[in-house]
């Protein structure tokens, strides 16, 4: 079968740019180390979200010195928490969410980031984000969720240390009342 | 050369019945295209608070038609009406039974309407009939069970209609036992053979969860299960409406710029890679799911670049085309010779702005194919603005650039006006470019897809250039000019389908290519051979992950107790990559 | 070659996408080009056309080429 020279020349430089894409990306998994969502997080019975252990009171957690374990569930139409009040970490934190929908499916984004991940019923999404600076940052629900998903969003306050310190003392003083 | 059709009577009256029935898919497919395009205006208008005539919860009633009105109705019916043309035309005879071509253009109709009555019922809270899902239909969002009925009697219709296409193809070879397949009934068969594939997932879900659980037959359903069922179809659906137009970029482009397809063989190694990776790639929809293992990803991603190849093959075929056809034209020189293109021809204008803007789509599907940078857009209206430029123009424009050609041959009259049919598809081609422009730029700033407000509580979007305001009036103001192009568009075709009967209302002399099928392989041809391997490789990519889902997920069904079980891909990744490498380089080496 | 209406259609809209993506490549240069800019540039552009429509198009007197 006849193939012209010029085709063959195109053919070759196409392979050679999906190798290349397929080669970067791979790098991006093995060398660089970017995470991406997998099965990691485990799954949750959607039925009885509100017994579990983590999920029925979600929130922030210390898990060592400067790391913190979120679990935060999704549902028509709003963040626990992020919604009703900010979700608050202190700066130069490394937080794991974990994060899982309650009713459908819908989407967890930090705005602006690549902080993205769908919140799935019965599927917990595991992800970790480091926070380095103070500020504010949107949450968005980037699923369709339902009539309100429009205005299905929250906030992430990023804290200074000792502030988030005095401020987390509280709410374990509350719980514990 | 394009002369030596002469005498050739006319496709209506050569093949009467075949002309009907595709005319009536046509009226079918502009007739959602009218409903869908001004779905599509109003939501313009609406998510950039320009002008309001909705509530924000109805928003995505009108978001639920423009999708299926558009991605599944408009698009397949038009696919039907060009398969059934090209089926009858490049085998040289009619369909075996016109009863039967009628039975699944109704029963595909008929499905249509219901889906359409149970979306548009959405609008009238007092019928508790709606189903504001979405073309997506994730579960556990529910839509009232006509949507989903309407759905299968559709898709049984496509099957149907398949069918009908590979009777003709059979009387064909009885007569014709040597022959090579013509190379239109070749895209045809190798098309629905990928379609029977891919519609598999979407019809168990439907059939299996879907329908019985909307009855109340079943209480829960797993929502990763169905959701990974419709992205195994919801992704070769993509090259179902593509292929149409591939086809007629393949047969009927080079013929419109005054020239011959450069290739046939190559045109038939395009179709069978579409056939063997469309369907093993839709977990790339799912990068950011969780419960699907990063290898299952991987496999799928690599499988998605190598689709590349049939495209960016396509994209040289084309262009080759097009030059050579100039060149017969008389064009010369390094790019003067683009002048000699016959730019006056709606038809010819349509295609070529239509390749164009899916070269762009292109490069903005590698990035929504990336593993990785995928986590910047997905899900944002980055997404919206891809696939506008690619089923929204590439396949969209193409049909209607196709049409102007077509529907002459199909009704025996003359094409009202070819000039507005040229400003026609102008109009979609800079309206598209300022709507699409806006939305890929508007997801980079973060704002997400499919959401009836421009704006948040929490937050604002910033944008490095230019204003988020100005991206709102850009997207509003685009999606204006494609409404009026359909519009355009639509009164043209009505006033063609009533003008004046001509004898030769157009030139539908398709010449053969430079180099034909005699020097090619005849594994090509095997039909027989490329399904099984493309079963091959589905299975592969899908088994795993599937009975991942449902042993990790809480069953068939959801709900249930979660059983740890941990698949380990590792081996499987590098078969099945090694598999999709093998049989993407095989086939371009054959 | 005589240039006709169907490419001067044409043209208008291939410096369409061009115009759009200016700020973007005078982005590149670090360059802060205003939205002004862009209209300007592309009235420019619109207006050369014309001229050359009158000087060369389908409908000019041979004595103008």
């Amino acid at each position: 079968m006849e193939i012209h020279a010029y085709e063959k020349l195109w053919l070759a430089l196409a392979l050679v740019l999906i190798v290349g894409f397929i080669g970067t990306i791979t790098y991006g998994a093995a060398g660089a180390g970017i995470e991406m969502i997998d099965d990691k997080g485990g799954t949750v019975d959607p039925a009885t979200l509100d017994d579990h252990p983590k999920f029925g009171d979600p929130g922030i957690e210390k898990t060592g010195e400067n790391s913190y374990d979120v679990y935060l569930v999704a549902r028509q139409f709003v963040f626990e928490p992020g919604t009703s009040e900010p979700l608050r970490v202190p700066e130069g934190s490394t937080v794991t969410f974990h994060v899982t929908a309650a009713d459908v499916i819908h989407g967890f984004d930090v705005v602006g980031t690549n902080a993205n991940t769908m919140a799935i019923p019965g599927q917990v999404a595991e992800f970790t984000v480091r926070f380095e600076e103070q500020g504010e940052y949107g949450i968005v629900c980037n699923e369709y969720c339902g009539s309100g998903h429009h205005v299905m969003e929250g906030s992430i306050v990023v804290m200074e240390q000792s502030e988030f310190d005095s401020w987390y003392a509280e709410q374990n003083q509350e719980g514990e009342n | 050369m394009a002369t030596a059709s002469g005498n050739e009577p006319l496709f209506v009256e050569r093949f009467p019945d075949e002309a009907a029935v595709a005319r009536a898919n046509l009226l079918v497919a502009f007739v959602a295209l009218g409903i869908g395009a001004f779905f599509g205006l109003v939501q313009a208008l609406h998510r950039t608070d320009i002008l309001r005539i909705i509530d924000s919860a109805d928003y995505y009633t009108l978001l639920t038609g423009h999708g299926v009105l558009l991605a599944i109705v408009f698009t397949i019916f038009g696919l039907a009406a060009f398969f059934h043309w090209a089926t009858a035309r490049s085998l040289d005879q009619p369909a075996v039974s016109s009863l039967f071509s009628w039975a699944w253009f109704g029963l595909m109709t008929t499905g249509s309407v219901l889906a359409s009555v149970a979306i548009l019922g959405g609008l009238v809270p007092s019928l508790g009939i709606s189903a504001d899902v979405l073309f997506t239909f994730y579960a556990p969002l529910q839509a009232h069970p006509i949507f989903y009925i309407g759905l299968a009697m559709f898709i049984v219709g496509t099957w149907l209609s398949g069918a009908d296409w590979f009777l003709s193809y059979r009387a064909w070879r009885e007569d014709n036992p040597n022959e090579r397949i013509p190379l239109q009934a070749f895209m045809v068969l190798t098309t629905m053979i990928m379609w029977y594939i891919a519609t598999v997932g979407v019809a168990v879900s439907v059939v299996f969860f879907l329908i019985p659980w909307s009855l109340g037959l079943i209480e829960s359903v797993n929502p990763l299960l169905t959701r990974t069922l419709f992205w195994f179809f919801g992704h070769p659906i993509v090259y179902f409406w593509l292929m149409p137009a591939y086809m007629m970029w393949y047969t009927v482009l080079p013929k419109l710029a005054g020239g011959r397809l450069f290739s046939d063989p190559l045109a038939r190694v395009v179709f069978l890679l579409f056939l063997l990776l469309s369907t093993p790639v839709g977990i790339h929809h799912q990068y950011l799911d969780p419960g699907i293992a990063e290898g299952f990803k991987f496999i799928a991603m690599t499988n998605t670049m190598f689709l590349l190849l049939p495209s960016l093959l396509t994209a040289f075929t084309a262009v080759a085309s097009i030059e050579h056809g100039a060149r017969q034209r008389g064009g010369e020189g390094y790019l003067s010779w683009l002048g000699a293109l016959p730019w006056r021809d709606p038809a010819f204008a349509g295609m070529a702005f239509a390749g164009l803007i899916f070269a762009a789509g292109g490069f903005s599907g590698m990035i929504n194919a990336g593993m990785n940078i995928n986590y910047l857009i997905h899900n944002s209206l980055w997404v919206p603005g891809h696939f506008h430029m690619t089923v929204g123009t590439a396949v969209a424009l193409t049909f209607m650039a196709a049409a102007y050609w077509l529907v002459p041959q199909l009704t025996g009259t003359k094409l009202y006006s070819r000039p507005i049919g040229l400003l026609q598809v102008v109009l979609w081609f800079v309206g598209m470019v300022f709507m699409s422009n806006a939305m890929h730029r508007a997801g980079l700033a973060g704002i997400p897809r499919r959401t009836a407000e421009p704006q948040y509580q929490n937050f604002d979007f910033v944008t490095p250039i230019g204003s988020i305001f100005e991206l709102r009036v850009q997207i509003a103001f685009g999606g204006l000019l494609l409404f009026l192009s359909v519009v355009l568009f639509l009164f043209n075709m009505l006033l063609t389908a009533f003008g004046e009967k001509s004898e030769r209302p157009v030139d539908e002399y398709l010449p053969e290519p430079l180099s034909g099928p005699e020097g090619s392989p005849r594994v090509l041809d095997n039909l027989g051979l490329w399904t099984g391997i493309a079963v091959v490789l589905v299975i592969l990519a899908y088994t795993l992950p599937i009975a991942g889902i449902i042993q990790n997920g809480g069953g068939l069904f959801g709900g249930g107790l979660p059983v740890p079980v941990t698949v380990f891909p590792d081996v499987e990744i590098v078969k099945t990559v090694l598999a999709g490498a093998f049989a993407a380089l095989a086939g371009v080496l054959l | 070659m005589r240039f006709t209406k169907a490419q001067a259609l044409i043209l208008i809209a291939f410096s369409i996408p061009v115009a759009i993506e200016l700020r973007t490549v005078a982005g590149f240069f670090n360059y802060d080009l205003p939205l002004i800019g862009v209209v300007v540039i592309e009235f420019l552009f619109l207006a050369l056309l014309f001229v050359l429509y009158g000087l060369y198009g389908e409908k000019s007197t041979p004595a103008a080429q």
